[in-house]
């Protein structure tokens, strides 16, 4: 196994492209998937040294380097403030050990049906930029996952950023993740919820769903159901069966159908429930 | 092969080994440093946690071409001129070692935990060792002596 390591975004283009060729941040999914005899790559470009470790505020924007760790997104005052859903996700990844290695990049391009960075992105609809040496593209995380562990990066691609807009004061969100224990566990459902509140008005409504597809998946009709609804008991009860019926989720040794579609309801009937009281709270 | 130039235990070492080769299998059978335990080779229990560039990480994930210019310290690098951490005190004192397998881990990541935050309370102790798994203590004196090491760091520097 032949490893490269470049020394910027220029040199490391250079490597890639070829069939078993993989790229090395934190080798979290990687080295694993080489120890068990999952792959056997030929050649591994180590992006350690590009300098993708970042977070920056442009303008409305939040730009997010590929190499940032997980321990640093959940440590940033900026994350924390301007992407909060985002924030509590990491929060609920792995171990200590596991965030100061492992990386955004890492965690979107593995591809995971039930990667806990995944969801978030998708309310907070990040763009992912991708370099090669024909240029540069952004795609939207939406449109970036085609299977489990399968996505449109091409061979002689990499990420290097990740972008999206700062989340503002009438945005209401929540990350909710279910999975055997409390650290290291893989999600048997996550569901992250994002949404403009005015008033008990909902708007511009997210919800994205972890490990219950091939990939990380919209609840759009579930979604549009919510848009311009004044959050009562009684809306956050049929909400709650909707999504239950949208959803298509598979058994698989995590967990069943069965499970999986009542805890996608009552995953979001807690958050919403949450939301609401809170508001009542505020006004009362 | 290539070679690499990091720091282990506050010591320049320079060696020259094949890239996709673990930390873990450096520190073992290269330094002779054994204290560094191997469990599951996966990242999942903890046993092999160093602290790299004063954060925890699993190095039994970690290759030899990440290493250059690291700053690396083990279980073997706590002690002092024979004196040892207040941690390993601790765990002596609160009786927190049973068999012992999974002790470097759980003690390497309360000492990062301690570099950051020298008063934690027991959440943020519990969630500092949440990726280091032991079979034999039931974690609840782990968590004693940790506490105790960080009244012992306070009160005595
Ligand atoms: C014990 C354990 C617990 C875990 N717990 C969780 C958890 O709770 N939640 C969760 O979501 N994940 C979890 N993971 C999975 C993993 O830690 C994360 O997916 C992590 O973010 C991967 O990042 P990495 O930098 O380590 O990726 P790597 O292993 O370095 O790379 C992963 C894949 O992405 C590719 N890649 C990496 N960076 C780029 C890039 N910039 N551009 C293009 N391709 C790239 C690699 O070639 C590889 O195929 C866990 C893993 C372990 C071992
Ligand atoms: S041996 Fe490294 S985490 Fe288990
Ligand atoms: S003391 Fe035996 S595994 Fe912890």
């Amino acid at each position: 196994m032949k490893v490269y390591n470049p020394k910027n975004i220029k040199e490391a283009l250079t490597y890639l492209g070829g069939k078993d060729t993989h790229i090395l941040a934190g080798g979290t999914d990687l080295i694993v998937r080489i120890k068990d005899r999952d792959i056997y790559p030929k050649s591994i470009v180590n992006i350690k040294m590009l300098h993708l470790d970042y977070i920056k505020i442009n303008g409305d924007f939040i730009k997010v380097g590929a190499l940032t760790s997980v321990e640093t997104l959940y440590r940033s005052e900026i994350i924390n403030t301007y992407a909060p859903v985002l924030s509590d996700a990491v929060g609920k990844m792995g171990s200590p050990q596991i965030r100061n290695l492992g990386t955004i990049g890492g965690n979107i391009a593995n591809a995971s049906p039930a990667a806990d960075t995944v969801p978030p992105l998708f309310v907070l609809n990040a763009g992912i930029t991708l370099k090669s040496r024909r240029g540069k593209r952004a795609v939207a995380i939406g449109e970036f996952f085609t299977g489990p562990g399968e996505n449109i990066i091409e061979r002689d691609e990499f990420i290097t950023e990740v972008v999206f807009k700062k989340m503002e004061s009438d945005e209401v969100w929540f990350f909710k993740k279910l999975g055997q224990r409390k650290a290291l566990t893989i999600a048997k459902i996550s569901l992250a919820f994002g949404g403009r509140l005015s008033g008990r008005k909902l708007n511009e409504v997210s919800i994205a769903l972890g490990a219950v597809a091939s990939t990380v998946i919209y609840a759009k009709r579930t979604a549009d159901f919510l848009n311009s609804k004044r959050l009562t008991r009684d809306v956050i009860d049929v909400v709650s069966k909707i999504i239950q019926k949208e959803i298509e989720p598979i058994t698989d040794i995590r967990s069943t159908v069965e499970y999986r579609r009542k805890m996608a309801g009552a995953l979001l009937k807690q958050g919403l429930l949450d939301i609401m009281y809170s508001v009542i709270a505020r006004q009362s | 092969m290539i070679k690499i130039k990091f720091t282990v235990n506050s010591e320049e070492r320079e060696i020259v080994t094949e890239p996709t080769r673990t930390l873990l299998s450096i520190l073992r059978e290269e330094l002779g440093l054994t204290g560094t335990k191997e469990g599951c080779g996966k990242g999942e229990c903890g046993a092999c946690t160093v602290i790299m560039d004063g954060k925890p990480v699993p190095s039994c994930l970690v290759l030899a071409c990440q290493l250059d210019g690291c700053e690396i310290t083990t279980i073997e690098g706590l002690s002092e001129n024979g004196n040892l951490d207040p941690l390993q005190k601790a765990f002596i004192e609160e009786g927190a070692v049973q068999c012992g397998f999974c002790i470097p881990g759980m003690i390497m990541s309360a000492k990062a935990l301690l570099m950051r935050n020298p008063s934690p309370t027991e959440d943020e102790i519990k969630e500092a060792i949440s990726g280091n798994l032991c079979r034999c203590t039931g974690y609840t004196k782990i968590v004693k002596a940790i506490e105790k090491a960080a009244k012992m760091i306070i009160h005595h520097g």
